[in-house]
């Protein structure tokens, strides 16, 4: 893929009290990508979005974003992203209203037309003459996304975006970034803890631990590379299921998870897996595989601090 | 043009919270309470003073007027009325890095030191704005309900002042009383650049202003070192006006020594806040 580098960082890091929150970081996102940057509490997937968005100054190493270096008095380029980094912390005395005409102000104009849009994609337009310490952490939420979108930015950036919220309000905020990358032509760079959400949702990621990155390409590719594909497995009797299949060989690894059996085994040996249980005389009632990115990115992360 | 809309909003941030208005509220219902009750019971101060001058002089009515009680009102810009600048300017940028909302702030495409520059500037604004309130709403109910008339003012000898000369005065006197203010909104500002809360940078200007004032006014010899370096020393500066002949030169003088003050507080205040690191 040749798209335009929307961030490049190189040998960006940042020491903090003697500790290197982020070491020789080299990470590249790409034009109409949804780049999904995993790790660990304490990993440094905030402090790297805080030194691309210059809150904190690098100890070492620079960035480019659209392919310009930024400064302390460089910052035309910002008016090209949208960033919400942890929890969104608006001025509580303001309503939302007032909030996001100032804070899309400083960036550009914002008509009534493009705040009424924003609002209703978020939905709250009928909550917008609330002061924000009267909203919900749903709602802070949402205008925490709204503040994002006001200006039109072509990057986005969220930390964590969907943390705290009910699964209703998740599926709204990933179909919402699925939507901006699809027919807005925007890109997302993603930090979060949700595995599935980076599987379900993001086409590359990149994996961080203790400052370090571990490994950063696109999910499929990644995943493609891995031995971490899981078979699930619904039939009438699972327990004896279960025993008959733990004695096989060719089965790498087996558990029985609320009467669903899930295993480990490539994808050729499932058709040998279908006709086994039902010589055995087991009703199969589904085949379902499935990709965990679960697996791979524990076992990345512990290669990694195996090797600290 | 992003300086000017940072400042509106710095502005609106200011005036859209409770506590900027507890001083203008204070003034507000203080004010008339003491001229009501000078008016009720009398002004037992000045009267004093009067008694020891019967035998020389014949008074007719009374010296107690609007002006009078302005004036000796004025003696709270000394210790109590720093404490409504600060609860602002000790808050301006602490409360934002106590909060976090710096982060949605400081992403935007605007340098750090426009930002610095319009808090700076909306915390002037507010400072002129309390210090004029208290200026002439102190005047203008003090006329109403004590009346007008000559301003009879106790310095090193008595000096009778016009009506229309004292409130000339009066303006000149409120004009440096706003750059005595400024000094005092500028130290606390610079505090609230260090601080991630409000509350230390508050409590910290004030007991700053506090233990100057008390060195500026002992009157013990070996003090007499460090007093030019205090602001508080030119703390009285507003008081001048009302000597026999206003004495410009030294005010310019001492205009000048707070305006560095003011200045070296600002210029600490912007270059620790371009380049802290925003963590919280």
């Amino acid at each position: 893929m040749n798209s335009q580098k929307v961030i490049e960082t190189t040998d960006l890091s940042k020491k903090y009290s003697g500790n290197w929150a982020v070491s020789n970081l080299d990470i590249t996102v790409r034009q109409g990508q949804i780049y999904g940057f995993l790790g660990p509490n304490g990993a440094g997937k905030s402090t790297t979005i805080r030194l691309i968005m210059r809150l904190v100054k690098p100890t070492r190493g620079s960035f480019k974003l659209f392919g310009q270096k930024t400064g302390l008095f460089r910052r035309q380029i910002y008016s090209r992203i949208g960033a919400l980094i942890e929890e969104p912390q608006f001025y509580d005395f303001l309503t939302a209203r007032q909030n996001l005409i100032n804070l899309g102000n400083l960036v550009r104009e914002i008509s009534s037309e493009r705040l009424n849009e924003i609002l209703d994609i978020v939905n709250l337009q009928d909550a917008k003459h609330k002061k924000v310490e009267e909203y919900s952490h749903g709602m802070r939420k949402r205008l925490g996304i709204a503040q994002t979108l006001i200006h039109d930015p072509d990057l986005l950036i969220f930390d964590e975006p969907t943390s705290g919220l009910d699964p209703e309000g998740m599926r709204k905020i990933r179909n919402l970034l699925t939507v901006l990358v699809h027919d807005f032509d925007k890109t997302v760079f993603l930090s979060s803890h949700h595995l599935q959400e980076i599987e379900s949702i993001c086409t590359h990621m990149g994996i961080i631990n203790y400052g370090k990155l571990v490994i950063e390409g696109s999910v499929d590719e990644l995943l493609k590379n891995t031995d971490f594909f899981v078979t699930e497995v619904v039939v009438d009797k699972p327990q004896e299921a279960l025993e008959l299949l733990l004695n096989q060989k060719w089965i790498n690894k087996i558990s029985l998870e609320n009467n669903k059996l899930k295993l480990h085994i490539s994808g050729k040996k499932r058709p040998l897996l279908t006709r086994f249980l039902v010589e055995a005389g087991f009703q199969v009632y589904a085949v379902k595989p499935r990709t965990s990115i679960e697996d791979y990115y524990i076992s990345l992360i512990r290669t990694v601090a195996n090797e600290k | 043009m992003k300086l000017n809309k940072i400042l509106k909003f710095e502005i609106l941030k200011i005036f859209s919270r409770f506590r900027t208005y507890i001083g203008f509220l204070t003034i507000a219902i203080l004010l008339p309470v003491v001229m009501a009750l000078v008016k009720r019971y009398g002004f037992d101060v000045h009267n004093r003073l009067f008694d020891n001058l019967t035998d020389y002089f014949t008074f007719t009515g009374s010296v107690v007027n609007g002006y009078l009680i302005s004036y000796y009102l004025m003696t709270i810009l000394w210790v109590h009325f720093p404490f409504f600048i600060i609860l602002v300017a000790g808050d301006v940028v602490s409360y934002e890095t106590g909060t976090g909302t710096f982060r949605m702030l400081l992403t935007r495409p605007i340098s750090r030191s426009s930002v610095i520059i319009a808090k700076y500037l909306a915390t002037i604004f507010y400072t002129i704005l309390i210090i004029s309130f208290l200026g002439i709403f102190s005047i203008v109910i003090g006329k109403i309900i004590l009346g007008g008339g000559d301003l009879m003012v106790f310095n090193k000898g008595i000096l009778i002042l016009s009506e229309k000369e004292a409130i000339h005065r009066f303006f000149i006197a409120y004009l440096l009383a706003i750059w005595v203010q400024i000094v005092v909104a500028s130290l606390a500002f610079f505090f609230s650049t260090l601080a991630k809360g409000s509350v230390a940078p508050i409590i910290g200007t004030y007991a700053v202003v506090l233990s100057s004032i008390i060195i500026s006014i002992l009157k013990i010899d070996a003090l007499d070192v460090i007093k030019p370096f205090l602001f508080t020393t030119y703390f009285d500066i507003f008081f001048t006006p009302f000597r026999e002949s206003i004495p410009y030169k030294e005010i310019i003088s001492e205009c000048f020594r707070l305006g560095i003050f003011s200045l070296a507080f600002f210029i600490m205040s912007y270059i620790n806040f371009v380049r802290k690191d925003i963590c919280s």
